[in-house]
């Protein structure tokens, strides 16, 4: 499974990989410090190299994660077919939860840090190929 | 008989006859004479006998009487003849003789006096010639008839008039040259004049195709009373008939003529008796002409007696001139017009019922009366607009008098440079479409001054409802256009005495300004007057959008607001508020524009401190929200790094690698953690600072000499460049730690994002000590950034731009919270790969 991890955070990034790897180790996992990257090499893959899951941080520099969100709101129903994107934020403001109700292909909010919860919820989902909002 | 008996007898008669008996020798000599010859001749006998008796006869008869006496000497027979004698006393004696010769040649002969009969029978034959005269010479027709109805005599009229020969008509009777329906008119009345009467009867035949009439007068001729002839006198009348014919048809024709004609008309004669009246006459006087002709017409109407007729009819009748006259006749209450012409014959008078016109004209009479004494102007024109009449009015109005403007159009002398032609020619149209109009309009008076009026235009109609003319009313408002006009512009000013009022012509150039205006601008009429006022107030920061807005707006002729910045004439900048209000005339078109200016400077600036406190609000509102989001983004960051390395920590082998890495990462969550806090209490400090912070003298020199020496190692490690373009001794009223982080972060951000491509240059500059304050420009020559994607977080808290540079994004947000704590402002501008400038200004305290 293909997982992108878009955050400005190392420390972010370094704890959000090894709870992945530790419910999954057979993740092929990349992670991206600001969103322009992360657009970079999502337009640049074909197809198969499109992510099944995506962690996108909001607050970050250059592109923050409503600027990548904005950038992909024209592929919407390519994304959803293909990816599931989730929110993984430190912010405990609702005003984010009620910004994402203008992004519906997000597939769900998920405050940091990452639980093993959360992981294997989301990879249920996943397997069953079913979406519906984790929270 | 005794012969002697016989001889005295014989002597007897001889003495006493009254013939001369006398006997005459061969000789002619006398022998004997009787005495009566005294009686006749004057001669005694004695002085007869024995002369010779052609000494008594008359010279001229001596031939004949010798003559005749000789031839009867022949003869024996008694003669007679008769010759003249001279009377003793020398008148003429007649005598007739009766002679015989005897044997003894002697004549015996017996003279009769026949002076007497002489006399007598002279007077019958003159009267016999006369009467034949008269007879054959009568231009009349005479003949006569007798008791057998025989014509016996004729005269030559009568044989002249019929063309035949007097033997054709004596002893024939009238029947044989008169037709016969005459012949038996004249049969009958013959007929009567042969039983004594006389007649008289006309008689009317043609001879050769022509008609003859005749006045014929039979009467009898008695003799010894008996009738013996008829004598017919007959007098042509023929032509006499024609003309009188002829006069009848004249008359006739006259009278249809002065039936026909409409007048009404009348004639009288010298004795002022109606003479012939037409039914006209008769039905305006309301007579039956029947009971007036021959009468005399004072008598008829006696109340006109002495009137006004009277008085013309004599005056035409003395000076045998027509006279014409309008009077007034109570008997059928009407108006007549009167033309009576006098003649030989009387007069004749013409008349029609003017009653109407009268009445029209009193009545206009009056309207004129009105009109003429009326202050107001009065123009009568035909249906061409061209003046029949002007009155009084008019003239002390405009100046012209009816003379010089009769025939003319009155907008074409009293229209001038600035009279409203436009709206002129829309009245005008209405009312030749026969529309009473109304309007006010700018006239010129001869004099050239203006004149404003009032004037109603009303069409005048035939009977048939065509327009016959226009009768126009002036009412001089000049005063009050005038001082409405002034009025309009004085409420303007009296409603805000303050407020400029500027009023321009259609196209926008000024007309009048108030003292407002000038107490505001500084500029008075005589200096804007005929300009724009843009040219005058606008000025550099004038905003050309405002200026634009007000041209379209103008141009639609609108009322509109707008507010701008406007130059005194000191040059001091002032915001206004115009309030422009277009001005129509009647038909629409704007004629000028009122423009109201307020001087809102105050006003603007309690806006403008208004929307610094809005702003300041806002900031401090916006920094509450950074602050929530700091506390609940960048404060829980760490934090929640920290509880799941913690909770990964537990899920790891204590002797692995990664149990190591995550406790040293666990250590800078929480070292992180520590730095935000840090921030925390830095903000907070500047915040509850704000305002009240300790201001001192900062010498900007000093204080960046201090942030260079601090940052003297990595400056120099990148071998950078200082220049410094600050004005000798700058310095600001300011908080020194605040300018100190300024230009700290300045320097470590323009040393940490310097471009790897070349040698940092970082330069310093002042523009100016201005009396407002100080701007400063604090510039590189790094790497800079995207200003589109920067968007306006750059002085945002924890917004950081370079992801692979370390930083906390918050250096520029303390830069910007120092100097909006001090009053002051930045700005920065940047471009990827050239540098990045700020700008900062500390306002002067």
């Amino acid at each position: 499974m293909k997982i992108f991890i878009i955050d400005d955070d190392h420390l972010s990034i370094f704890l959000s990989r090894n709870m992945l790897a530790i419910e999954d180790a057979t993740l092929d996992i990349k992670t991206f410090l600001s969103g322009a990257e992360a657009l970079e090499v999502l337009f640049a893959s074909d197809e198969d190299n499109i992510p099944e899951v995506m962690f996108v941080d909001l607050n970050m520099p250059i592109m923050d994660g409503w600027g990548l969100l904005d950038a992909l709101s024209p592929l919407e129903y390519r994304l959803r077919e293909k990816c599931s994107i989730y929110i993984l934020t430190s912010s405990l403001d609702t005003s984010d939860t009620d910004r994402l109700q203008n992004y519906p292909f997000v597939s769900g909010l998920i405050h940091k840090p990452i639980k093993s919860e959360d992981i294997e919820l989301i990879f249920s989902f996943q397997r069953s190929q079913s979406k519906s909002l984790v929270l | 008989m005794k012969p002697d008996q016989a001889l005295f007898d014989f002597e007897k008669m001889v003495i006493h006859s009254l013939d001369i008996i006398g006997s005459i020798d061969l000789n002619g000599y006398i022998r004997y004479v009787s005495d009566i010859s005294e009686d006749i001749l004057g001669y005694q006998s004695s002085e007869m006998i024995d002369h010779h008796y052609s000494d008594f006869l008359h010279p001229d008869d001596l031939l004949d009487t010798e003559q005749t006496v000789r031839t009867f000497y022949d003869t024996p027979e008694k003669t007679s003849f008769e010759n003249r004698y001279i009377h003793k006393e020398g008148h003429i004696v007649p005598i007739r003789w009766y002679g015989v010769w005897s044997e003894d040649n002697t004549l015996y002969c017996v003279g009769r006096d026949m002076t007497k009969q002489r006399k007598s029978q002279s007077r019958l034959e003159e009267s016999e010639q006369r009467y034949r005269v008269l007879f054959d010479n009568n231009p009349d027709v005479v003949f006569i008839e007798n008791k057998e109805g025989l014509v016996t005599e004729a005269n030559q009229q009568l044989v002249k008039s019929l063309r035949v020969s007097e033997a054709q008509l004596i002893n024939c009777p009238a029947s044989s040259f008169l037709p016969p329906d005459m012949a038996a008119v004249n049969e009958r009345y013959l007929q009567q004049a042969l039983m004594g009467n006389s007649l008289r009867f006309e008689f009317e035949f043609e001879i050769n195709g022509e008609t003859r009439i005749y006045d014929t007068i039979k009467y009898p001729v008695i003799v010894k009373d008996e009738v013996v002839c008829v004598q017919t006198i007959a007098k042509e009348i023929t032509s006499l008939v024609h003309s009188y014919n002829t006069i009848k048809r004249q008359a006739k024709r006259l009278s249809n003529i002065f039936e026909s004609i409409t007048n009404a008309f009348f004639t009288l004669d010298k004795e002022w008796k109606f003479s012939y009246i037409n039914c006209e006459a008769e039905r305006l006087l309301a007579i039956e002409r029947a009971f007036y002709i021959g009468e005399n017409a004072w008598q008829k109407f006696p109340i006109e007696e002495n009137g006004v007729f009277y008085r013309h009819y004599h005056h035409a009748v003395a000076t045998g001139k027509a006279v014409q006259f309008e009077a007034y006749y109570s008997g059928t209450d009407v108006w007549l017009d009167v033309r009576a012409f006098p003649s030989e014959e009387g007069i004749s008078v013409y008349f029609d019922d003017i009653t109407e016109k009268v009445k029209a004209r009193q009545e206009l009479e009056k309207l004129s009366l009105v009109a003429s004494k009326t202050t107001n102007g009065v123009i009568i024109t035909n249906r061409a607009r061209r003046i029949e009449w002007v009155n009084e009015g008019f003239t002390r109005l405009t100046g012209y008098r009816l003379e010089e403007v009769r025939g003319q159009i009155p907008s074409d002398f009293l229209h001038g440079q600035k009279t409203d032609k436009k709206a002129f020619e829309v009245v005008k149209d209405k009312m030749e479409g026969g529309e009473p109009v109304s309007f006010e309009i700018l006239n010129y008076r001869k004099n050239g001054e203006e004149l404003w009026l009032s004037v109603q235009v009303n069409p005048t109609y035939d009977g048939n409802g065509g327009i016959l003319g226009f009768v126009t009313v002036q009412t001089d408002i000049t005063d009050r256009v005038n001082s409405q006009q002034e009025l309009e512009k004085l409420s303007l000013v009296a409603s805000s005495t303050d407020n400029g009022v500027i009023i321009t012509d259609a196209c926008g150039l000024t007309e009048w300004v108030n003292e407002g205006f000038t107490k505001t601008t500084g500029y008075t009429l005589s200096e804007i007057a005929g300009r724009k006022p843009g040219e005058l107030l606008q000025g550099e920061e004038t905003e050309e959008a405002t200026v634009s807005m007000m041209r379209e707006k103008l141009k639609l002729g609108v009322h509109f607001n707008a507010m701008l910045i406007n130059y005194k004439k000191s040059g001091e900048k002032f915001w206004v508020s115009m309030d422009i209000t277009p001005v129509y005339d009647t038909v629409g078109t704007v004629r000028q524009f009122i423009a109201i200016l307020k001087d809102i400077t105050f006003r603007k600036e309690a806006e403008t401190s208004l929307l610094k406190m809005t702003q300041d609000l806002y900031a401090k509102n916006s920094d509450q929200q950074q602050f929530t989001y700091l506390v609940s983004h960048n404060l829980r960051a760490p934090v929640a790094n920290a509880m799941g390395l913690a909770n990964l920590l537990t899920k790891l082998d204590k002797n692995s690698e990664l149990y190591d890495k995550s406790l040293s990462v666990l250590n800078q969550s929480i070292l992180q953690l520590d730095t935000v806090l840090k921030d925390i209490n830095t903000i907070l400090t500047i915040r509850d600072s704000n305002g009240n912070m300790d201001q001192e003298q900062v010498s900007i020199n000093a204080v960046l000499e201090q942030v260079l020496s601090s940052l003297q190692e990595p400056f120099q490690k990148c071998g950078g460049e200082f220049v410094n373009r600050l004005e000798e001794g700058i310095s600001v009223k300011a908080n020194k730690a605040y300018v100190y982080s300024i230009f700290y972060n300045f320097l470590s951000n323009a040393i940490k994002y310097r471009s790897e491509e070349r040698a940092l240059v970082v330069r310093v500059k002042s523009f100016g000590n201005t009396s407002k304050g100080t701007l400063i420009s604090f510039s590189d020559n790094g790497s800079g950034f995207d200003m589109k994607k920067a968007n306006n977080n750059i002085f945002k808290l924890y917004k950081r731009f370079h992801v692979d540079k370390k930083g906390r994004g918050i250096g520029l947000y303390l830069v910007k919270s120092h100097l909006e704590a001090m009053g002051g402002h930045v700005e920065v501008t940047s471009k990827i790969g050239f540098g990045t400038r700020f700008l900062i200004y500390l306002p002067k305290i």
